[in-house]
């Protein structure tokens, strides 16, 4: 295994085939900067031009540009609290408040540092996936699944901060906006007006956008000020430095991002919320919310490494998780390779060319943005007032991407409402997020979980240990006092101080 | 309006939509109404349970002399650029995207940006060539309008 790895280093390292990995990473970074885009437009963006491509180039261009999504779509989330992708929502809560508070630099330099360890530790995953994935997938039914989900909003508690039953009520105001379509496991449209733009639910990407980023747009043009209050300053060096003060916090978070992504169609808009909401809890004297790099380092790192975790299931089994991995499927179906058993056998160096491809672009990539940062981050400090229209003219124009019909854009406009006023109100918005991403997918496995197996499923060994991670992580004020003393557990001072 | 009088409107708010889900809910099948039913008496319980909890909170705060402050000039300014975006969209819903984008842009940066008018004019092109170069070389679409011009 080891020889065939160097063997695929030697097929990627070809000035061709590095040339379009750098070409996919520019296009990466333009999708994860512009709001609404995200991994699906990428794809189709780039498919088509990968006919008749040799396999290698074709992947180069392909995974180069999956790649760099999550690292590029800090830029938005960190500058603009406006997510760049559904990958970077978690990273707006500290974020954007260090871009408030003038270090703005200083939560670029770390969220990047840490999307590159993230990126290498998820290729890092699925190098060592490669030869035991099958029974690691084969383990997880819908009982477990059903139980990730359940760990997901469980997340709804440790977001709503010192309002937990209006966090919680916010959780369900999510979860019953996610029950909006069709039903799953019984031909039954609920809440949906009999208008057909809401038989498929209303899409993620334009709920986020009018969630988050249409509030805080509004509150920025009303206070007529910019976004950086205290200027352009902070440092990227600073900011790196930061993430390698706190290594054990990235590198959880990244095997927790690789283990999620690794679970088809669960981890990718919720991966950044769990290595969020596990990080409070589990980091001594943290401001999260308050502008705690440590609340951009858990996310970030996460976000990246879920790619590696998902291409377990897509490269080994056929299975998409995403909509991009799904596209990516039928790209590399074009490019003549079936995904599958023979990934591991004829196509091992096939396989292997991803990893290195992986690792290659997520340093590129992010040393491309951290040199970027310097110039992007200026847009902080130009009045909100002349940035105004262009965000809104960006938003609209993004969440019509989701579907191209007009419902995307009342749908921004009445979810973004809603953000707005519960935002003017102290209402947190996070919590219903999670419950709208998770909704479908815990009521599915659910319904699959009692239907196959009855009441039986509890008593299943994952799903206990599942359920024990969730309640750790619900009562977790009592034990983190004594876990926290552990080194591996603590995420270091705080590095820049307040 | 005072804050208060705000946050309770909105609760009450909630509690009728909510309300309406559970009752709208009684009619589905019986795999697709379980979901939305418990949810949505979950929320309507918590609801209460967390209005009660304000209202108790926010009379140990008059009682104290921590007085409501009445935001109402921040509320205005508020609404007044939501009826910009209502305006562009409605805009955008009559005439298309470019143009409702171009005269968006051409007003807001002239009378709220106090832009000058070459600038005004300027910007607006300039972002409707690059969304023009969006659709020719990456193939996103944008909103039509019943009357679309452009």
């Amino acid at each position: 295994m080891f020889e065939a790895a160097i063997e695929a280093l030697s097929m990627v390292f070809t000035p061709s085939r590095l040339l379009f990995i750098v070409l996919g990473i520019f296009i990466g970074i333009v999708i994860g900067i512009l709001p609404g885009l995200g991994g699906p437009v990428g794809m189709a963006l780039v498919l088509p031009f990968t006919f008749g491509m040799d396999p290698a180039t074709g992947i180069g261009l392909l995974i180069g540009m999956i790649s760099v999504i999550h690292t590029a779509d800090t830029f938005p989330s960190v500058l603009l609290g406006v997510p760049g992708t559904s990958g970077s929502q978690a990273t707006i809560l500290d974020g954007y408040e260090l871009t408030k508070q003038g270090k703005a630099g200083n939560a670029l330099g770390a969220a990047f540092f840490s999307s590159l360890v993230g990126g290498i530790i998820g290729a890092i995953v699925l190098f060592m996936a490669i030869p035991i994935g099958r029974p690691i997938i084969t383990a997880f039914g819908s009982p477990e699944l059903f139980m990730l989900s359940l760990l997901g909003i469980s997340m709804v508690g440790v977001l709503a901060g010192n309002a937990p039953v209006r966090g919680i009520v916010a959780g369900l105001i999510g979860m019953m906006l996610g029950t909006i379509g069709g039903a799953p496991g019984a031909p039954q449209y609920r809440f949906t007006f009999d208008t057909v733009y809401l038989y498929d639910g209303i899409p993620l990407a334009v709920f986020a956008l009018g969630l988050f980023a249409l509030p805080e747009i509004i509150e920025l043009v009303t206070k007529k000020t910019s976004i950086s209050r205290e200027g352009v300053s902070g440092s990227r060096l600073t900011g790196i430095k930061a993430a390698i003060k706190n290594k054990w916090l990235m590198f959880r978070s990244a095997v927790m991002g690789a283990a999620i992504g690794f679970i088809p169609g669960l981890g990718g808009s919720v991966v950044d919320w769990i290595s969020y909401g596990v990080a409070k809890q589990t980091t001594k004297n943290n401001y999260f919310g308050e502008g705690d790099i440590r609340g951009v380092i858990a996310p970030e790192s996460a976000n990246n490494a879920k790619e590696g975790g998902s291409l377990i299931p897509t490269l080994l089994f056929s299975i998409p998780g995403s909509g991009t991995t799904a596209m990516l499927l039928g790209g590399l179906v074009l490019l003549g390779i079936q995904p599958g058993p023979s990934m591991l056998e004829d196509d091992l160096p096939i396989t292997l060319s991803i990893v290195w491809t992986l690792v290659i672009a997520n340093i590129i990539g992010a040393i491309l943005c951290i040199v970027l940062a310097k110039y992007i981050s200026k847009l902080s400090a130009v009045p909100a007032v002349k940035l105004f229209p262009f965000l809104v003219v960006i938003m609209v124009f993004g969440s019509y991407q989701s579907t191209g019909h007009w419902g995307d854009i009342l749908a921004f406009l009445v979810i973004g409402l809603l953000g707005w006023v519960m935002k003017e109100l102290d209402w947190p918005r996070a919590p219903i997020i999670v419950g709208f991403v998770l909704s479908n997918a815990s009521e599915r496995y659910l319904h699959l979980s009692m239907s196959g197996y009855g009441i039986s499923w509890v008593t299943n060994p994952i799903v206990i240990i599942l359920g024990i991670f969730i309640l750790f992580i619900l009562f977790s004020g009592f034990f983190v006092k004594k876990i926290k003393s552990s080194k591996l557990f603590s995420g270091g001072d705080e590095y820049d101080s307040k | 309006m005072t804050r208060n009088r705000q946050y309770i409107l909105f609760s009450i708010l909630l509690l009728v939509i909510f309300s309406w889900a559970v009752w709208d809910s009684i009619d589905f099948q019986p795999i697709a109404r379980h979901y939305p039913l418990y949810l949505g008496s979950a929320a309507i319980i918590l609801i209460i349970i967390d209005l009660v909890l304000y209202i108790r909170t926010e009379k140990e705060n008059s009682e104290n002399n921590n007085s409501d402050i009445s935001d109402s000039i921040e509320w205005k300014s508020s609404l007044k650029y939501i009826a910009w975006i209502v305006g562009y969209l409605i805009t955008m819903y009559v005439f298309g995207f470019i143009i409702s984008t171009t005269l968006f842009l051409l007003f807001f940066l002239k009378l709220e940006a106090k832009m000058n008018w070459l600038k005004s004019i300027l910007v607006p092109i300039g972002i409707i060539i690059i969304v023009m170069m969006f659709n020719e070389f990456v193939g996103v679409n944008w909103p039509s309008g019943m009357f679309d011009i452009l």
